[in-house]
Order: structure tokens, then C-alpha cells, then sequence
């Protein structure tokens, strides 16, 4: 099982998620200093602009709670220490079940302030690839990962909350519309980059606006202007642009505001009361709040854009559910898996333990009194142990699989291990190595698991 | 007859008017949160909505009978129309309906359909008060022509500049405050709204510095004193003065939005009081003379003729009286 903890849209303001907003080469470091903790053995980290979670599970076969709220705890101290004081609040802890459910409604983009935006996969993706060439992917986590990109992958396909999508993008646009009307003629700067900002800019050149790319590199500017059509400047141009311009859609990794309230109110006479639209798009923010304040200037943030969007999806309730329905059905999926990956070495050990001890009993007898057996009687008498080993644990081993989705299934585990003292082996490999089940074989469901994957599972274990 | 028809105009000019309000209402109000279109990129809207297309139709006709019927109130006074205080103080709501219907499609602003239907049916419930049309001996057509009618027309255009001043204070602050889409509602852009107040002010402004000039000459021979011709002078020049500052500043200092509209609005509100002085001075007048300005309102009496059977004492038609018995 995992953990979660972290903050989002949902409960922290943009002031309080700028302060954990992490660059993608902080995460490297981040993950490094998680797993060096004795309590965390696993961990992924997906920093958006919307939310920053640390997904992580617990070292060795780390299911019970106790376990992963130590984990939980170790992570929250670690983003206590990026963020200050006053992140703390805000932080939210979830482990086991539900952990696993947030993780796929968050892939599901159920979770995001757009619903059924398609960024969030990717993200996702982003953020497990950098986990796994940092080794901090193992099996529990890597399931974990496999299956909630899998969600993502089956909510888009099985439901339409992708269509007729209303992104942060479209709804910039639309308020740029209710400022200027009919865009054409009208001159956009994109400073910066991003994929929803190129994804804004690319809107607004396809409805007649004028497009200046400003970029710290010459060279990117000038990459991203052959792209999306416009015009290259330099970040030396900043000012001049922003007297050009009507539209400003700004995305940079700045740690500080790029636009400050001096710089808009200076250009102010040469733009002669022209209306000005900020549109700012990064975490942490690029321009100063106090811009708003400004006679003919507008300035709409990221959870600005987002609430818009959030209301104008109201009527998508249905997709939504549908989509729901879709991470619950993989969530006691994982469930099961987990529970199977914590069945399969006490089986195995069983068995083994059970055959080691009659093996060396029939070692020694045929070392001794029954020494005078021929070749023959002595692989019958094997065959016998075998076939009386499978008969005397087929019962209790069957027991065992039942027990899957049962809620006592730990304590029968663990009651079996303190009474044939069995031991505690590593976690197998992760659900990516095995062969995937076939569609119809997902479909079907068992107590509310996938019907074939506990049996899947365990198989492939009990071959190793 | 005549009574009967004037009485007619009056009540199907007040149900258009209302009728031409509601649609106008209608037009501007957002979508409700359920079933609404969800905000996708879309087209510009549509200049011939049709619901705002029906409603212009309706603020037409009301306008003609609006027309119609002051002509006739008229008429039932023996009072010819371009004499009479009563028919120029409508000309104004007349001349904004008219600028309005003839330029929203130019300038997209539907919206300030919102304000002249009203404004029509304040003006046409205003001769409710103004009793019967009374000539005004001193008003030769030269002054009526280079004074009256262009402060007027420029009266009528700052109407429409007021309202668009209005609507862009709407818009802006809702735009400001970050409102969320389902009640901004069906406003057109600010910068269109900017744009239409700043064309309205410059073509009125010229319309009013003749009427300011030419009132000026004629206060001066009409030797006008009493307080009413004196403070309608004040609110005259302080509008002149108000709007030339407002499209001063404009051209020199770049006061666009929100500051133009504040004083756009200022403008037309003395402007406003201007007419409001012109209204109220033939209803206090009719008092003195011992005469209520119900009693003197063709359509009161009109009305009360079909109800009681009785002659109107005040009507200046006994034939009709006694057609009517």
C-alpha cells in the first residue's frame, strides 16, 4: 500500500502552493532525501501548478497502517522543510486505500481544477520517469504508477470527459474577448513558456491576434515563434512589449514577479489608457497581484482562470461519475494485487518450509532403515511426499486465496507465520513485469477485484 | 375620435416600450449554471440576435407611436407640434431611439437597448405630468431649428453615450472583481462599450456647442430671468463643460474607461436636469393657474370620458363631446 501527502488547488491558496512549487531539477534532490529516511523506501513526487504530492510506500512489503503513516510522517517533515511553517496547515496525509484511490483519481484528472484536462497524464508520466532514473521506483509504487496511468488512459478512452474541453487556455481567450471583443488586430505576448501558455497563445493567434514571444533565450524565442507564429523579443524588450501589446500571457520559472506593479504603472502613459489583460499562468506568480489595482488593467491568475473553468463543467457530473466509477473499479484492483503480493511468499514459504522438513526427515530415513530401497522406490517415495504435501496444503492454501479481499487477511497472515515460523521475503518483482491480463479478463470482477489478476499474480510468483 | 386615438398611441407606445424593456433584459441576462453551454472558445456573438433583433422591432414601432401620439395630443390641443414644449421634450427619447436603432448593429451594443426603451417610457409617462401642450409664442422656428432641435439631437446621442458609460462600468467592475461567468451576463466588450461612448460623445458635442451658442444669443434677447431659465443655463454650460473636458483629456491624456464614463455620466446628468427643469416648469406653471396637470392631460381626460360618459370641460372639441354622448 501507499501513502500521500501533499497540497493542492482544492486546499491551499496559490500563496501557500508558490511556496512548495518545485523547478524539475529540485525533484532529483527531493526524492534522494525521502528514501534516505529509514521509513521511506519508495517515493514519486508530481509538482504541478495546481498541487505538489509526494506519492511514497513504506521499505520491504510495508503494507501495515502503522508503517505508512511513519512514511506519511517522514514526508510531511521533508516538505515542512522546503516550504516553512506556513505549508504545515495546508499539508494532507492519506495512506493505504484511500491513498491509492486519490493517486487515480488524480491520473483520472478528477481531481484537477479543469476536469477531464489531459495535462495531468503527462505530468504523471514526467514524474515516474524521473523517479525511476533516481531508483526510487520500486514494486509497490511502480504497480501503483502502472495502474494509475492506466485509469488516466481508460477515463479518456471509456468516457467523454475529455470532449468539448474547456481548458484554463480557452477561458483566457473568452475573457480576452468580453475585454477587446473581436481579437483581431489585437497584439498577444506570450513571456515565457509552458505547455498551457503555447497552448493559450496558439488560441489567440488562430483568432487574428498579433503574437510577441518573449524569452530570456534569444533562441528559444525564436524556436517557439517558428512554432506557434509570432514575433521573437528578448527579455531586455519586456517594457517595450508590454506597451505593445494588449494581451499578456505570461509563464516563466521566475521565483519572483517578473511584471511588478512599477513596471505596468510606468507604461501606462505611452499606452494612452489602453486596456491591458495579465494572464498569469505560473506558480510561483509572475505578476504582482497589486497590478489588478490599475485603472484599465486586468489580471486573472491560474485559480482564477480555474474557477472559471471549474463552473462552467457543472453539467458534467455524469462523465465525471463515469470516470469515478472507473478508479474505484482499479483501486480494489490494487487492493487485491497487494494483498495477493503479501499472500504469495507466505504460500510460498509454506510450501517450502513444509517440504524442507519432510525431505529431511526422508534423507534421513533413507539414510537409515530404508536404506536398502532401490533407485526406483526411493523417487516413489518422493512422488508420495510431493503429492501428500500438495493435499495437505491445498486446503489452507486455497483458504488463503479466499481470503484475498478479506479484511482479516493480514491477521491470517500473520497468525500463519508466527505458527509455522515462516519467513518474511522480499517484495516480487512489479506488476509490469508480468503479463498483462487481456481486456475481458479486466472486465470481469470477483468480490470486486479483476477476476483473473489474484490468480495472475500469484502464479507468476509461485513460478519464480 | 381624435381624443380616443391619442389616448390609443399612448397606451400601445407604453406597452411597446415595456414590451421592447423586457426583451432587452432578457437579451443581456447570462445563462443559468445548469444546462448552460460550457465556456469553449466560441465566435464573437452575433450582432443579430434574435431576440435582440424582435426587441429593436418593438422600440421601433414604440418610438412611432410614441411619435403618433404626442402629434396628436397635439392636435387635440389646437397646438402646432413645433411649438410646443410638450412634443420637443419627447424629440429627445425620439432622437436617442432613433440613433440607437440605426447604429447598434455598427457598434454591436444591443445592450443599450436596455436603457432607451426605459428612457422612451419615462419621457412618454412624462406628458402624463405635462398637462395639455401649451404654444410658446416666443419659440420663432429659426430658434427652435438652430437651438431646441441640435441640443436635443445632441441630448439624445449623449443618451446613448450615458448608457454605454453605464454598461461599461457594469462590465469593467464585473470583470475587475473576477465574477464568475455565469453572472456576467450577455454585456458586449469593454472596449466596444469604451469605443461607442467616445463616438456618441463626439458627434453630440458639436450639436451641443450650437445649441449652447445659439441659447446664449437667445437668452440675451428673451431676456430670460427666472430662476428655472436660469439654472436650465447653469446645467447647460456645466454639461458643455463636462463632456468638451471629457474628450479633452481623452485626446491628450489618455482617459479611457473608467474615468471617461464617470464623466460621461456626470455630463449627462446635467443635461438630464436640464430637461427635467423644462418638464417640471410647465406642470408648476399649469398649478398656478389653478389647474392640475391631471385635469389637463389629454389622456386622463380622454379616459375619463369613456369611463363617466361626462364631457371633458377641458377639451377644446365640444363637437367631439357630443359625438361621444
Amino acid at each position: 500500500m501507499i501513502a500521500v501527502v501533499g497540497l493542492s488547488h482544492k486546499n491551499a491558496p496559490i500563496e501557500v502552493r508558490e511556496r512548495l512549487a518545485l523547478p524539475r531539477a529540485s525533484v532529483p534532490e527531493l526524492l534522494t532525501n525521502l528514501t534516505a529516511h529509514d521509513a521511506i523506501g519508495e517515493a514519486v513526487v508530481l509538482s504541478t501548478c495546481n498541487r505538489v504530492e509526494v506519492y511514497a510506500a513504506a521499505p520491504g512489503r510495508g503494507v501495515s497502517p502503522g508503517e505508512l503513516d511513519k512514511a506519511a510522517r517522514a514526508v510531511v517533515r521533508a516538505l515542512h522543510g522546503i516550504g516553512g511553517d506556513g505549508v504545515v496547515p495546508y499539508l494532507t496525509s492519506v495512506v493505504g486505500q484511500p491513498a491509492v484511490v486519490h493517486l487515480f483519481r488524480v491520473a483520472a484528472s478528477l481531481d484537477s481544477l479543469v476536469v477531464g484536462e489531459p495535462q495531468i497524464l503527462g505530468q504523471l508520466k514526467d514524474a515516474i520517469e524521473l523517479a525511476r532514473e533516481h531508483r526510487t521506483l520500486g514494486a509497490m509504487l511502480s504497480t501503483a504508477m502502472h495502474r494509475a496511468v492506466r485509469v488516466g488512459k481508460r477515463v479518456r478512452t471509456e468516457t467523454a470527459i475529455g470532449e468539448g474541453q474547456v481548458s484554463v487556455s480557452s477561458v483566457a481567450v473568452d475573457l480576452a474577448r468580453d475585454i477587446f471583443g473581436d481579437l483581431e488586430g489585437h497584439t498577444a505576448a506570450l513571456i515565457g513558456a509552458g505547455e498551457m501558455a503555447e497552448a493559450a497563445s496558439r488560441l489567440l493567434v488562430r483568432a487574428g491576434a498579433r503574437l510577441l514571444i518573449v524569452n530570456r533565450s534569444p533562441e528559444r524565442a525564436a524556436a517557439l515563434a517558428r512554432e506557434v507564429g509570432g514575433e521573437p523579443r528578448t527579455l531586455k524588450e519586456l517594457e517595450s512589449s508590454l506597451i505593445e501589446a494588449d494581451i499578456v500571457i505570461s509563464s516563466t520559472s521566475s521565483p519572483g514577479y517578473v511584471i511588478t506593479h512599477d513596471l505596468v504603472k510606468g507604461t501606462r502613459k505611452a499606452r494612452r489608457g489602453r486596456s491591458l489583460f495579465l494572464i498569469d499562468i505560473a506558480v510561483p506568480r509572475d505578476v504582482d497581484p497589486q497590478v489588478n489595482k490599475l485603472d484599465n488593467v486586468y489580471l486573472y491568475d491560474v485559480d482564477d482562470l480555474s474557477r472559471i473553468v471549474h463552473e462552467s463543467l457543472e453539467g458534467r457530473a455524469a462523465e465525471a461519475a463515469r470516470a469515478a466509477a472507473i478508479a474505484e473499479e482499479e483501486a480494489r484492483g490494487f487492493e487485491t494485487w497487494t494483498l495477493a503480493q503479501a499472500l504469495t511468499p507466505a504460500i510460498v514459504a509454506l510450501r517450502t518450509r513444509t517440504r524442507l522438513v519432510l525431505e529431511a526427515e526422508l534423507t534421513r530415513s533413507l539414510g537409515g532403515k530404508l536404506r536398502h530401497l532401490s533407485a526406483s522406490d526411493r523417487d516413489a517415495l518422493g512422488t508420495m511426499l510431493d503429492a501428500a504435501t500438495n493435499k495437505l496444503l491445498h486446503a489452507p492454501v486455497t483458504r488463503l486465496r479466499a481470503l484475498a479481499t478479506d479484511p482479516r487477511c493480514e491477521d491470517y497472515l500473520e497468525a500463519l507465520r508466527d505458527l509455522f515460523e515462516l519467513p518474511l521475503e522480499e517484495a516480487g518483482e512489479p506488476e509490469a513485469a508480468a503479463p498483462e491480463p487481456a481486456v475481458s479478463e479486466r472486465r470481469g470482477t470477483v468480490g470486486g477485484a479483476p477476476a483473473g489478476l489474484a490468480v495472475v499474480a500469484t502464479e507468476a510468483a509461485a513460478r519464480r | 375620435m381624435t381624443e380616443l386615438l391619442s389616448a390609443l398611441t399612448f397606451t400601445a407606445a407604453a406597452l411597446l416600450y415595456g414590451g421592447a424593456s423586457a426583451l432587452f433584459y432578457l437579451d443581456v441576462l447570462p445563462h443559468g449554471a445548469k444546462g448552460a453551454p460550457a465556456r469553449a472558445l466560441r465566435q464573437p456573438r452575433p450582432a443579430e440576435a434574435p431576440r435582440a433583433r424582435i426587441a429593436s422591432g418593438l422600440l421601433c414601432a414604440a418610438a412611432l407611436g410614441h411619435a403618433a401620439y404626442v402629434a396628436l395630443a397635439s392636435f387635440v390641443a389646437h397646438v402646432c407640434p413645433i411649438h410646443s414644449v410638450h412634443f420637443l421634450l419627447s424629440v429627445a427619447s425620439l432622437f436617442a431611439s432613433a440613433g440607437f436603432l440605426t447604429l447598434r448593429a455598427r457598434f454591436r451594443v444591443d445592450a443599450l437597448g436596455l436603457l432607451v426603451s426605459p428612457l422612451g417610457l419615462a419621457f412618454l409617462l412624462g406628458t402624463y405630468f405635462l398637462g395639455k401642450p401649451a404654444p410658446e409664442p416666443r419659440l420663432t422656428p429659426l430658434f427652435i431649428t438652430l437651438h431646441v432641435v441640435t441640443n436635443l439631437l445632441g441630448v439624445a446621442l449623449f443618451l446613448l453615450a450615458g448608457g454605454a458609460a453605464a454598461l461599461y462600468l457594469v462590465q469593467e467592475r464585473r470583470i475587475k472583481d473576477k465574477r464568475p461567468v455565469s453572472r456576467i451576463g450577455n454585456l458586449p466588450p469593454l472596449d466596444t462599450l469604451d469605443t461607442a461612448e467616445h463616438r456618441f460623445l463626439v458627434a453630440g458635442f458639436p450639436l451641443l456647442t450650437l445649441g449652447i451658442v445659439t441659447g446664449t444669443y437667445w437668452a440675451h434677447k428673451l431676456e430670460v430671468g427666472s430662476p428655472d431659465e436660469v439654472m436650465r443655463t447653469i446645467f447647460g454650460y456645466a454639461t458643455w463643460f463636462l463632456i468638451g473636458g471629457v474628450l479633452l483629456l481623452r485626446a491628450a491624456a489618455g482617459w479611457r474607461g473608467r474615468r471617461s464614463a464617470y464623466g460621461t455620466i456626470a455630463g449627462l446628468l446635467c443635461a438630464t436636469a436640464v430637461l427635467v427643469i423644462y418638464l417640471v416648469r410647465p406642470s408648476t406653471e399649469g398649478r398656478r393657474a389653478g389647474a392640475t396637470a391631471l385635469e389637463g392631460s389629454p389622456v386622463v381626460a380622454t379616459l375619463m370620458t369613456l369611463v363617466t360618459g361626462a364631457p371633458n370641460p377641458g377639451s377644446a372639441e365640444p363637437a367631439v363631446e357630443a359625438r361621444l354622448r
